[in-house]
């Protein structure tokens, strides 16, 4: 099928053509799934519920309205809101479990400092994760997706300096987390 | 890029977000989703009848139930009312009946 914008491609989706919702499909998957990816922390709840968003997505063209709200943040704001769900549905997990993929080191990296790179990842992750989800959300967008806060807003339903004080608050609150002395591991002799 | 905020502690604080952004970037790479996950999907996608997703959250069902009960009860009080009506219709209409007749004057 030829480049056609998304404008086009969603006109035709919406009159039910597969294709063009295909080619609407092939143009967001990677982000979307990157964004549910670092939510959930693994690899297997991140294609179940990028296959969902994109079934909804289907589903709902027709609710799509073009109000200046680019496709993507309406599919972002799908994904959001079935990764609260997933949250909700998992809250008997005490973790969220992270893949060791999420780890990825240049070659060439002297071994130790690749564990204690890996460990000081793994501490952020832990502690993003607890971050509430609309943190989350945000600083996901900003170094996953690269997004401006203009994007943001638009994609979390806030103006830009709401994003930008957001942030910034987040910022801060993940150094005071950081900084929080953390409990000694049990060394087993 | 911290620039802009005007910290009153110091410049050490916007070193020390500025390296906290620096995990962040560290991080957060773009995650692909694998080759044969995204072809399988667009396949199902593009090719199976679009399927029906239950959707444990909607309140569809809730609205439905709602509506039908609002107007079965608005049935049974539009109901209620007409037969109380018709009870004081029915004792009425005995006195409206009961006329009393004067006996006829005697010539």
């Amino acid at each position: 099928m030829p480049e056609i914008s998304d404008e086009m491609a969603l006109s035709l989706s919406a009159q039910g053509d597969k294709q063009a919702f295909g080619s609407l499909y092939e143009r967001y998957v990677s982000r979307i799934y990157s964004y549910i990816y670092y939510r959930t922390g693994n690899q297997h709840d991140a294609e179940d519920l990028t296959a969902r968003v994109f079934y909804r997505a289907m589903h709902h063209i027709n609710n799509y309205q073009q109000r200046g709200l680019p496709f993507s943040a309406w599919l972002y704001r799908i994904a959001h809101n079935l990764v609260a769900n997933w949250h909700r549905d998992n809250s008997r997990r005490p973790e969220v479990s992270l893949d060791e993929c999420l780890w990825l080191h240049q070659p060439g990296e002297h071994p130790e400092g690749m564990l204690l790179q890996t460990e000081e990842n793994e501490n952020l992750m832990k502690v993003l994760h607890k971050l509430p989800p609309d943190r989350q959300q945000l600083l996901i967008l900003k170094f996953v997706e690269h997004l401006s806060n203009a994007e943001i807003g638009q994609i979390m339903g806030r103006t830009e300096g709401a994003v930008k004080s957001l942030y910034h608050r987040t910022l801060l609150a993940l150094r005071d987390e950081m900084e929080q002395p953390k409990p000694a591991k049990n060394l087993s002799s | 890029m911290l620039d802009w905020i005007r910290l009153p502690w110091g410049n050490s604080d916007i070193d020390e977000l500025d390296g906290l952004e620096s995990s962040l970037e560290a991080v957060f790479r773009p995650v692909e989703p694998s080759p044969e996950f995204v072809h399988d999907l667009r396949r199902r996608l593009t090719n199976f009848p679009i399927p029906v997703i239950p959707d444990p959250d909607s309140k569809i069902p809730l609205y439905i139930a709602l509506a039908i009960a609002s107007l079965l009860s608005g049935v049974a009080i539009v109901g209620f009312i007409i037969w109380i009506i018709l009870l004081l219709v029915g004792r009425l209409q005995p006195h409206e009946k009961r006329v009393i007749t004067s006996p006829p004057l005697a010539s």
